[in-house]
């Protein structure tokens, strides 16, 4: 990798999009830099300017307020894995967790970094896009929220502008009669990238599904929500035709590649079934 | 511009001045000097750089170093008799030790945080630490139970050969402070780096280096034009490889030029700098293609038309004959997996040349007798001018087993330069460079009466070689050779091609050229007993191997317990509760192997003994060096030779010290390979401690005034046999043979009986003083919507004649189980249609993490081998045989379809279910 890279290490949120939006767009943010260190190692990014966003500590909390799980976007998989409100508020969250990485990477990646990393594989996109989260951009103006869901371009790319830094996700509270679950496949039992990924989201009010969402990973160049599911589980009863229904809509929906990891025929075969068994977890939960 | 950085780095304060992109890895190594962390991968996959910040496990490679500013550091260095280390060592948690320092961090994490941690909390918080040998039953032993002392196995008749001791270097390796090539970091030392082709197959039409000449900091750069024209290789009947391409490239990553600067980022950018000028030919990737009329050439040697580089045609007996006897002859095709060695530590060489025209060289070898031959042969210089050290070893597999282009460039730009040139590969250079495992396209017949004995045997097998020999010719032989060894086989008829294809070269590894054809034939073996009604460990019983047979290959095989093996396995799975009584997608499954204990002939033609030795005894008595050229990679062959030395003299095994792998100081040895070190070299152990003790009983025998042959030495005494009680210590009959006759040395040394093997073609290979069985029981679990197989437990039995050390033969079983569990269900090396590698890394290659290791249930039958030192033979390739073929069969036995190709990943499985589901899949039976 090249010689001539400056590393900034602004102090607050204020003074680091200030300085991403000055600097353009041969300036790069880092975060945990799991992925950002092997990329700039291989040479496989260039950049002029690394923004580092370790001086800003606010980021890395995770708290509880009003039935709103706010986590911090520079909060670790093993911080929410520790964490007594993610315990409290949404434990489904360490789905995406127990399958991410090695120990070592849950120290160092972040959620943030994560989701603005916008590999359509990342574990915590789906399952935050089933769980309806919200994200906060910071901006040189200010503040402002969005739908996760509303968040990614096409592979590799987010809505993020000039200056603009992901601070922080919020996720709702757990209340009675919802549930979700993450079903991510991997070629081997640990570290292993996902080949497909299935979330779901689901709320039942007396014995009827009155809320339903399915996210997939790894099956198109962004994660998504399979619109069809909602459209088909909300009023149902849940029941195991509705879930294969589904899965079969999942499958329909995505549109994945072949690599290495499984060829397209394969994961489209796994997505239905992790589908299902998203849903049949959820439903579980939900109970 | 650099940055002044200021960490903490166990307890001290630490001030570095750091470019802004070095990580924090670099830091510790370079400039701090801190080599205990290591350097696997580079983008955290492996965990060996794995340090504490702030007392949780990260990468050090994933961490640019002023992202730390102010934090704290702990590395291996700052644990000093760490309950922890002293587990690590204890258990026998550790072979290569390359992982160690890594794995050390990891689980003094975890106790820190999880003193009594369950086995599952252990292998999720040790599943970012890579372990290639040991496959991880005893790092998860030594943490689960890590303020426990560890229920090791003894049993022996001896006093040191028979214990489960340490390993000799177990202190060193858990604290850092071994040393392994890539550690050295001498004065003035410059670093080089090789440019490789990017193309599978063209001409060089011109090389321009003189924008790379000019760059600041190169001060060498060497072509084709500054090597010797010499062709050089493995076998002397195969040389087909150069220093440097000269004219023609024939694989993505053949070799061109190499440079020498001053830093390793220079040496890159002077790489891009050099302009070479291609024509591209016609490339070809698959060896039947290879094979046809017209297809492109790699090698102009009118012996290898068709691209076959090796071709062997074998016939025992008459298999026509045997066929024509046969109540039911199975046909089945077989396709395996090119599988690379993926030690943990990637090659690294340091070469020196010194002042008076010697060449020094450090490396992490197998084999430095070899490395010193092609080194003298290609510089022209005699052996005696080079001297080749083998540092620590992090792993080797057969991936170290011939010199390699590090080792003849990093000497050719030393003497060059004037300087001494360290040269490492980085994980992607060393996939790119390849020498792994050959994949084989295998067709199996077997012919077998209604009891099930095996009337004949037809192996046709294609070996897809890559682009240069490497140890192929051998690979093809071994491929036909061991498969009589198992089973009595009235007649054999072997077919074998090695075939020439654009892609890079396969060599040896671990099992060498035997795991595919022992896949095919176990399968084949099932379906056989299938067809028969039987139950598939009554066929093998059948047919098993016994003591003291001549093969119709003409092979010797001496002590054989395979019988005892399969009986263990059979017990101790519960076979019979099990087998045809599980439900679907859940299977269990066997498979036998055993393999060479040494190779019957050198690699090139000679007379000296293949294993030599020499013992000083220190001139107070008290303590004894072993020297001798083998290498110890990991599989605690330093260990195992000190225990049959320390035996053999009857002194305690902590008298003994140990010099080897260095080509000045240790006599000659043909180095790690063919499993040879614990039978050749044990053997020239022994009889050096024999000289030794006899001396010391010479000495005694004044001393007790008792004729000498009236005396034993045991465990650092010297005793009259018929009145124990009347004794001197060993240690004072030894100071004073010192003093009054100077020296007390040994020497000892192996030579293979002359008369091993037949007079056929290539009837050298398979040749071996003994053989070592083993059989492994599988027990999987396959999901049968998504495919994925997990194997839930692995019950092996081995013959490995008398364990020298148990411990340690437990781990080379429990390494080969999960090593051969991740070939069987994970690896492959896959190419693009350019002949590109498309996964060139630990993060698309993958290897089995402790996550993925199953419960292993080793059993060590007793045996002895009248060849073998104290009756010992080998255990670290016999071992990984019957792996594969256990678990295919496990899972055809739990999807109800054959599996016939590898990895059995969970794509080919939902095909195989879909297949059957459709009605149109071969059932198991069918051929």
């Amino acid at each position: 990798m090249g010689r001539s890279v400056e590393y900034h290490r602004p102090g607050s949120l204020a003074e680091a999009c200030e300085l991403l939006r000055s600097l353009g767009p041969e300036a790069l943010p880092l975060a945990g830099g799991t992925d950002v260190v092997v990329d700039l190692r291989r040479g496989a990014m260039t950049p002029r300017h690394l923004v580092s966003l370790s001086g800003l500590d606010d980021l890395r909390e995770i708290t509880l307020e009003d039935g709103q799980l706010r986590i911090g976007a520079l909060v670790t998989p093993a911080q929410l894995q520790t964490s007594s409100e993610v315990a409290l508020a949404r434990p489904e969250l360490l789905d995406a967790v127990r399958v991410f990485g090695t120990p070592q990477v849950r120290n160092r990646a972040t959620v943030g970094g994560n989701l603005c990393t916008a590999a359509s594989c990342a574990d915590f996109t789906p399952l935050l896009m089933a769980l309806g989260a919200h994200i906060t951009i910071a901006t040189p103006e200010g503040s402002r929220g969005m739908p996760l869901a509303e968040f990614f371009g096409d592979h590799r790319s987010t809505h993020l502008g000039p200056g603009h830094i992901l601070s922080e996700v919020i996720v709702s509270e757990r209340t009675r009669g919802e549930g979700a679950a993450y079903e991510a496949f991997g070629l081997r039992a640990s570290n292993s990238i996902t080949v497909a990924g299935a979330a779901a989201h689901v709320r039942m009010e007396e014995g009827r599904c009155t809320g339903a969402r399915l996210a997939l990973g790894a099956v198109a160049p962004t994660a998504f929500l399979v619109q069809a599911a909602e459209t088909a589980l909300v009023g149902s009863s849940l029941g195991d035709d509705d879930l294969a229904g589904v899965g079969a809509a999942a499958a329909e929906a995505s549109a994945p590649l072949s690599d290495i990891r499984g060829s397209a025929e394969h994961r489209r075969e796994l997505v239905e079934r992790l589908s299902i068994r998203a849903l049949e977890s959820a439903r579980e939960r939900a109970r | 511009m650099k940055k002044l950085l200021s960490l903490r780095v166990n307890g001290d304060l630490a001030e570095v001045a750091v470019q802004p992109d070095a990580t924090l890895l670099q830091v510790l190594r370079d400039d701090l000097g801190l080599t205990g962390t290591k350097v696997g991968c580079g983008s955290g996959d492996c965990g060996t750089c794995t340090v504490l910040l702030d007392g949780e496990p990260v990468n050090a490679c994933l961490l640019l170093a002023l992202e730390v500013e102010g934090r704290a550091i702990e590395t291996i260095e700052g644990l000093v008799d760490h309950p922890v280390q002293k587990a690590f060592m204890a258990h026998g948690a550790i072979q290569c030790g390359f992982c160690t320092p890594g794995a050390i961090m990891s689980a003094k994490a975890l106790i820190d945080r999880n003193p009594r941690p369950t086995r599952e909390e252990a292998a999720e918080a040790m599943a970012g630490n890579l372990c290639r040998c040991t496959g991880y039953q005893k790092i998860l032993d030594a943490v689960v139970h890590w303020d426990e002392p560890p229920a090791v196995p003894e049993k022996t008749d001896h006093t040191v050969v028979g214990r489960s001791v340490p390993r000799i270097d177990a202190r060193e390796l858990v604290s850092g402070r071994g040393v392994f090539t890539d550690d050295i970091r001498l004065p003035g030392m410059l670093y080089g780096k090789i440019l490789t082709s990017p193309h599978a197959h063209a001409k060089i039409l011109a090389i321009d280096t003189s924008r790379a000449e000019a760059l600041e900091g190169v001060k060498a750069v060497i072509t084709a034009a500054d090597v010797p024209e010499t062709f050089y290789g493995v076998s002397p009947a195969r040389y087909d490889e150069q220093v440097l391409a000269k004219d023609r490239v024939r694989y993505v990553g053949d070799e061109i030029a190499a440079v020498a600067a001053v830093d390793e980022e220079i040496c890159r950018r002077a790489l891009d700098l050099i302009e070479v000028e291609y024509e591209l030919l016609p490339a070809v990737f698959d060896p039947f293609e290879a094979m046809d009329e017209g297809a492109p050439q790699l090698h102009d040697h009118p012996r290898f038309e068709n691209n076959i580089n090796t071709r062997v045609e074998w016939h025992f007996g008459d298999v026509e004959e045997g066929f024509s006897q046969a109540d039911v002859v199975r046909e089945h095709t077989f396709t395996g997996n090119r599988v690379y060695q993926q030690p943990m530590e990637p090659h690294c060489s340091v070469a020196r040349w010194e002042s008076d025209q010697r060449l020094t060289m450090w490396t992490a070898t197998q084999v430095v007798h070899y490395v010193q031959h092609q080194l003298a042969r290609l510089l022209g210089l005699p052996e005696g001018d080079v001297r080749v050290i083998m540092t620590h070893c992090g792993g080797g597999f057969g991936g170290k087993a011939e010199v390699n282009p590090l080792e003849i460039c990093s000497a050719l730009l030393s003497r060059k330069t004037g300087m001494p040139v360290k040269m490492r590969y980085t994980r992607e250079e060393m996939i790119h460079h390849g020498r792994g495992r050959h994949k084989q396209f295998i067709k199996m017949k077997i012919g077998a009466k209604k009891d099930g004995a095996i009337t004949a045997v037809h192996e046709e097998a294609v070996l897809e070689g890559g682009a240069y020999s490497s140890f192929g010719i051998v690979a093809a032989y071994y491929a036909g050779a061991m498969v009589p060894t198992l089973y009595k086989l009235p007649h054999f008829r072997y077919d074998g091609y090695r075939v020439y294809t654009n892609l890079p070269a396969c060599g040896a590894m671990r099992g060498h050229g035997c795991p595919h054809p022992r896949f095919a034939f176990e399968g084949v073996l099932d379906m056989l007993a299938e067809d028969l009604g039987l139950d598939p460990i009554e066929v093998r019983l059948k047919n098993a191997m016994e003591p003291n047979t001549r093969t119709v290959n003409e092979l010797e095989v001496g002590s054989c317990e395979l019988e005892a093996c399969l009986e263990a396995v059979r017990d101790r799975s519960g076979w019979r509760e099990k087998k045809g009584k599980l439900p679907p997608g859940k299977g269990i499954g066997i498979g036998c192997g055993g393999f060479v204990s040494g190779a019957g002939y050198p690699i090139y033609r000679s007379k000296f003994p293949h294993s030599n030795a020499l013992i000083r005894v220190t001139e107070d008595g008290r303590a004894a060096t072993l020297f001798i050229g083998e290498a110890d990679i990991g599989q605690g062959s330093n260990t195992v030779l000190t225990q049959v030395a320390a035996e053999a003299m009857g002194v305690e095994y902590t008298a003994m010290r140990i010099v080897a792998a260095d080509t000045e100081t240790t006599p000659r040895g043909l180095g790690t390979y063919s499993s040879r070190v614990t039978l050749m070299g044990g053997n020239a152990c022994r009889m050096a401690g024999e000289e030794v003790r006899r001396q010391v009983l010479e000495v005694a025998s004044e001393l007790l005034d008792v004729p000498a042959e009236d005396l034993d030495a045991r465990a650092g005494q010297v005793f009259v046999k018929a009145d124990p009680v009347r004794a001197v210590p060993w240690a004072d009959a030894a100071a004073r043979y010192f003093s009054e006759r100077g020296p007390l040395v040994g020497k000892g040394w192996y030579s293979p009986p002359e008369s091993l093997g037949g007079s056929h073609k290539g009837s050298t290979v398979g040749t071996s003083p003994a053989y070592s069985f083993s059989v492994c029981v599988a027990e999987v679990d396959v999901d049968m919507e998504t495919g994925k197989v997990t194997v839930t437990k692995l019950t092996d039995a081995h013959d490995v004649g008398t364990a020298i050390n148990p411990m340690a033969v437990e781990g080379q079983c429990e390494g080969a189980g999960v090593m051969m569990l991740s070939e069987a269900l994970l690896e492959d090396v896959v190419f693009d249609e350019e002949g590109r590698i498309r996964n060139p890394s630990l993060h698309d290659y993958l290897i089995a993490t402790a996550r993925d290791a199953p419960e292993i249930d080793t059993t060590v039958v007793p045996s002895y081998e009248p060849r073998g030192p104290y009756g010992g033979k080998e255990c670290g390739e016999g071992s990984t045989l019957p792996v594969i073929g256990a678990i295919a069969n496990a899972v055809s036995d739990a999807i109800g379809v054959r599996v016939s190709e590898l990895p059995i990943n969970p794509e080919r499985v939902r095909a195989l279910i879909r297949q059957k589901e459709a009605g149109s899949g071969s059932p198991q039976t069918s051929s």
